[in-house]
């Protein structure tokens, strides 16, 4: 949740668990404090817990883009139910030591830690991972605490001081239910409107797939793509981007007068990439892999991405593979290795998500360079979406040293995407050589560049001294340097 | 009834069910999962009927073969020969397969109670999807395991080699990161020991406790032979570092005033994790081995791990390849015979060969080996082995695996997923990411959940693993999972459970220094012992020098019979 709204880095997660596990450590100094009605205290936290926790999804969420001190209200609430559950352990261990028959079995079993995951995960809605259907699951849990301090009402009725203020914890109890129940029941309506509030257009399409969350927005200037809330690209500049992405490795392949008749794209399920690489008539082959069908199945249908994308998807040279690049690449190898006969590909776009987890910081890895090498025809060239050098300079030049250290020739330029800031790229081939100075004339004649002409290109691979290479370490599988590198450097301009 | 269904899952799981009856005072444990599975333990069962029929002889035999329904009656007594017979196709007996390949010896069976190879290092291979049902990792050897080495090279792990011959290890089978990370009060964190939410005190503590046990790695004894190394074999005897085996792990902590929660969890985890025994149990000797026998020095980086989606079950498949299938003319059968349950060996019987029992599908069948390597686990030496001389018996725990199939990844707070992924204060050992070296990150994939049961009274703890019903397995898993992926019941499709009964060799005090231990690795006539067992631990690096070593001994043999023929 916190990664969601704030964008995901290691860092990010490191002040939630420091701050969260700190306010437990305070609540359970706070709970030997407590000497009277130990029953009541705990059923009182408990409720608040429910309170708190359950509907601290939905605030969370309603409150992100209007309140300008978002991260005070997040990190509050992870102090808050922090010290709530850290005040409750002590409180429940205490409250069944008395009695006899928990006796063996505290002394025996109960570990004041393990107990603690458990109570703890009564707070969960407050972290979850980016789901928002979740904001329900929020509201459940917070129901189900509320009903556990009700049980404890009844159940351990002989053990309150004053029968009354049970009593009144009952109502209390049974007031935190409905409420959670009522907002449980409206969840549908509260996620629709707190999504609304976290894009700042309107939102036209919205779905869960079971790896990520899409939403389209639409605003004046044309719409946006997003993927587990990071934008992906607005249409009224996405062709700075896509243009510079295909046009200069076809560029190199001209230069060198190779043939480009086997295009592969990774990533890139929007079909943006597809509609430039089809401005070449020559390409025979353009194969797709990207990991959700359900982004692939947009691309085809939704109105306006074929438009954008000029219907890419019935392109009959076109074929799509949804599946894990890395996977993919891989079975590849293997069946190469096996000695089948493996087509190789002349140019191949690697068009990945910025490396902020170690689950996409696996696709900027020595590992993956060599597969996707191996993929690569002896004269093809690929080009690889890098980062900003600008903004992420050091993760940048990593990528660099990494295509370095798989044994290919990279050769970096950027450009400007208006959404983005100064983006960044290698063309990277098998031999040493020059970056490319003048566009391919192989182009149908109805296909004009909007953005890159031979001028453009040229300057792409001059940079400036903000940006310029520096000295990094290969990112490699068994030790993702690239993740904590870009982890450190975006959460800068958070 | 409800009670005592309680108090079973109380064993397993403790915290984390007496947790929710602590807190709802109601207990529906054996709720009916919504997800399909099974047990999977082929082998489970027929262990036993073996313990049933014991040594006494024919009679008996006969009567168990008349009561096994699934054998027919033992009309047909088949004869085979062969030159050299493994018992037992573990990494133990194919590692002494794959060394008499390797010096050319042809005639070759390796016999196993499975129909597939693997014994404890099991695992199902299926591109990346694959999981393990055992062994999931190997410390990436170096180069103080030549023979080791020289395998992991044939198996295709080793990417290049330095100069000074130091194998680099290929990238995609080094563990990736992040390798582990720690719940702690349902909040995950990366790295095995929590590092958020512990008092600095324990973070102090902690840190000294890794140095002074690594601070015993590169040690050499008296003889200047190491202290702590793989193999055990090659270990220093100086006596004034084998009094560490007169008391327990607990016990050195205690001496070495390491009271702190944190470093005695770590402790208890690590003895846990790899002999499947809680450092009350765990011989202080063995203890500080785990931790620094694969450096050879203090200050040096703790070797990658090696792992696969299989796990071992990838080395398996190559020691397994590396019979060959055997069809040569002559043969005309594969070297690999699974199904096939060793009732008896008799050492030595006339024309100085032995003589093997087995049961297989067909039937009882009788096998002539002039060599006998006996690659099966210890326990079950004084039942199947006529007039055995031996005296060393170890007590073996049980440990419960669970494959978990999962249709889409649970939610969870605080670090990115790991390939290991641990519950601090849990009686569980946590859940390996199948997917984690191949990927895919998201989506369906298999998490493999292990769960020793440790305790001093072992044979109880195997008796409430195998009462439990598949419904309650399921529960005990999900009893330890929910409290950190409150949403995994609805990401579950299916959940496959395998019991062990005798998983693991405890290496209690007195293990190392066992004369009766050292003495059980000793030919008895011409059958040959290999085993993890005989180094009081259950670890591939042990099988696999068990095994080559009895190999070893059999080529030795077979030269001085026929020295023509060793190359
Ligand atoms: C759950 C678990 C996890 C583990 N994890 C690791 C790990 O991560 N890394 C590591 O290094 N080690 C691990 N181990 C230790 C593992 O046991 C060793 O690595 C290794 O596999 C031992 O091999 P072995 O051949 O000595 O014994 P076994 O694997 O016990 O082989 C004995 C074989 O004999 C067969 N057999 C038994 N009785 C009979 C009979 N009567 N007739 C015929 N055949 C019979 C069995 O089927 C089996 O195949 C783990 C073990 C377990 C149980």
């Amino acid at each position: 949740m916190a990664s969601y709204v704030l964008g995901d880095s290691v860092t990010q997660f490191s002040t939630v668990i420091g701050v969260y596990l700190f306010a437990m450590g305070i609540g359970a100094w706070v709970s030997h404090m407590i000497h009277h009605d130990l029953c009541a205290r705990f059923v009182a936290t408990e409720i608040a817990v429910a309170l708190i926790g359950g509907g601290s999804g939905a605030v969370l969420f309603l409150a992100f883009p209007r309140i300008a001190w978002f991260r005070v209200l997040l990190y509050g609430q992870v102090f808050v139910v922090g010290l709530l559950v850290g005040l409750e352990i002590p409180l429940l261990m205490r409250i069944l030591q008395d009695r006899y028959e928990f006796k063996a079995l505290v002394s025996r079993v109960l570990t004041a830690d393990y107990l603690g995951a458990l109570l703890a995960s009564l707070a969960f809605p407050l972290f979850l991972v980016p789901k928002l259907g979740l904001i329900r699951g929020g509201f459940v849990v917070g129901m189900m605490n509320a009903l556990v301090a009700l049980g404890c009402t009844y159940i351990l009725k002989d053990a309150f001081r004053r029968p009354r203020m049970a009593r009144w914890l009952q109502v209390q109890g049974w007031i935190v239910f409905l409420l959670l129940g009522a907002g449980m029941m409206g969840s549908d309506a509260i996620i629709s409107f707190a999504e609304a509030q976290l894009y700042s257009e309107p939102i036209i399409y919205a779905e869960q797939t079971p790896y990520q969350r899409l939403v389209m927005t639409r605003g004046r200037n044309g719409f946006q793509l997003y993927l587990n809330g990071h934008l992906q690209f607005t249409s009224y500049d996405e062709h700075r981007y896509h243009e510079a992405l295909v046009h200069p490795a076809f560029a190199a392949m001209a230069q060198w007068r190779e043939p480009t008749k086997r295009v592969l794209v990774l990533g890139g399920g929007d079909g943006l990439a597809v509609r430039e690489i089809r401005k070449y008539p020559d390409v025979k082959e353009i194969w797709l892999v990207d990991l959700d069908p359900a982004v692939t199945t947009l691309a085809r249908k939704n109105a306006w991405l074929t438009e954008l994308n000029e219907y890419a998807f019935d392109d009959p040279r076109l074929r799509v593979i949804n599946q894990d690049a890395m996977v993919w690449l891989q079975q590849r190898h293997q069946q190469g290795l096996e000695g089948q006969p493996i087509p190789k590909f002349d140019v191949m776009i690697i068009d990945f998500p910025d490396p902020s987890t170690y689950a996409v910081g696996k696709l900027y890895t020595t590992r993956f360079y060599q597969l996707a090498k191996f993929a690569l025809s002896p004269r093809g060239v690929m080009v690889v979406q890098a980062t900003s050098p600008l903004y992420a300079r050091l993760s940048y030049w990593c990528i660099y040293e990494t295509l370095m250290a798989s044994s290919l020739y990279p050769s970096a330029f950027h450009v400007a995407v208006p959404s983005f800031g100064e983006w960044g790229f290698f063309l990277a081939a098998h031999h040493r050589f020059e970056p490319p100075s003048e566009l391919s004339a192989h182009r149908t004649p109805q296909s004009q560049l909007r953005y890159i002409n031979n001028a453009v290109l040229r300057s792409a691979f001059v940079f400036a001294e903000d940006m310029g290479p520096v000295q990094a370490e290969a990112n490699r599988l068994d030790n993702q340097v690239l993740v904590q590198i870009y982890g450190t450097e975006w959460s800068r301009w958070q | 009834m409800e009670s005592t269904r309680r108090d079973l899952l109380h064993t397993f799981l403790g915290a984390s069910v007496a947790g929710w009856s602590g807190i709802s005072g109601c207990g529906s444990y054996a709720r009916d999962p919504s997800c399909e599975g099974q047990f999977v333990d082929p082998a489970y069962g027929r262990g036993h009927q073996l313990q049933r029929i014991g040594p006494q002889g024919q009679q008996q035999r006969d009567h168990f073969l008349r009561s096994e329904t699934r054998c027919p009656a033992p009309t047909n007594r088949a004869e085979y020969r062969t030159e050299v017979l493994i018992l037992g196709g573990g990494v133990s007996g194919l590692s002494a397969g794959w060394m008499l390949r390797r010096e050319g010896v042809q005639d070759i069976v390796v016999l196993d109670l499975e129909a597939v190879p693997g014994g404890t290092s099991a695992g199902v291979a299926s591109g990346a999807a694959g999981y393990p049902w055992g062994a999931h990792y190997l410390p990436a050897p170096q180069l103080d395991q030549p023979e080791l080495v020289h395998f992991l090279n044939d198996a295709g792990c080793v990417q290049s080699f330095d100069e000074e011959g130091t194998p680099n290890y290929r990238e995609d089978m080094r563990c990736v990161m992040p390798r582990e990370r720690v719940c702690l009060r349902g909040m995950w964190q990366p790295g095995l020991v929590p590092t958020m939410g512990v008092a600095e005190s324990s973070l102090a503590e902690v840190d000294r406790f890794f140095r002074r046990v690594r601070g015993y790695a590169g040690l050499r004894g008296e003889d200047a032979r190491r202290v702590f190394r793989l193999p055990i074999a090659a270990c220093s005897e100086d006596p004034s570092y084998l009094a560490l085996d007169r008391y327990t792990f607990a016990d050195w902590l205690d001496r070495e005033k390491f009271n702190d929660p944190v470093v005695r969890w770590l402790a208890n985890y690590a003895t846990r994790d790899d002999y499947g025994a809680s450092v009350e149990e765990t011989s202080a000797w063995y203890g500080i081995h785990y931790h620094a026998a694969r450096l050879l020095g203090p200050d040096i980086p703790n070797p990658p791990w090696l792992t696969w989606p299989e796990g071992n079950a990838y080395l398996v498949r190559h020691l397994a390849a590396g019979l060959g299938d055997g069809s040569t003319p002559e043969m005309g059968r594969p070297r690999f015979r699974g199904g096939c349950m060793v009732t008896r060996i008799w050492p030595s019987v006339a024309e100085g060969g032995s003589m093997v029992e087995v049961i297989s599908e067909q039937g009882v069948e009788r096998w002539w080996a002039d060599r006998v390597i006996y690659a099966l686990p210890s326990f079950l030496k004084p039942r199947l082995l006529a007039h055995s001389k031996d005296t060393f018996s170890l007590d073996t725990s049980a440990w419960m695996v669970a494959n978990i199939h999962l249709h889409r990844r649970p939610a969870y707070m605080g670090a990115e997923t790991a390939w290991d992924n641990v519950i601090y204060g849990s009686a569980s050992l946590g859940y390996v990411v199948s997917t984690h070296q191949r990927g895919p990150y998201a989506g369906p994939t298999t998490w493999t959940w292990y769960l020793p049961l440790v305790g001093p009274d072992l044979r109880k703890q195997r008796r409430y693993l195998m009462s439990l019903t598949w419904k309650e397995a399921v529960e005990v898993v999900m009893s330890d999972l929910e409290p950190v992926h409150p949403d995994i019941r609805q990401c579950v499709r299916r959940i496959d459970v395998r019991r062990w009964g005798h998983a693991m060799p405890v290496p209690k005090p007195g293990v190392r220094t066992s004369a009766a231990r050292v003495q059980a690795a000793q030919p008895q006539g011409v059958v040959h012992f290999a085993h993890t067992d005989l180094s009081g631990v259950a670890l591939f690096e042990e099988a696999f020098f068990h095994g080559v070593r009895a190999a070893r001994e059999v080529l030795v043999a077979r030269a001085g019979a026929r020295p023509v023929e060793l190359r």
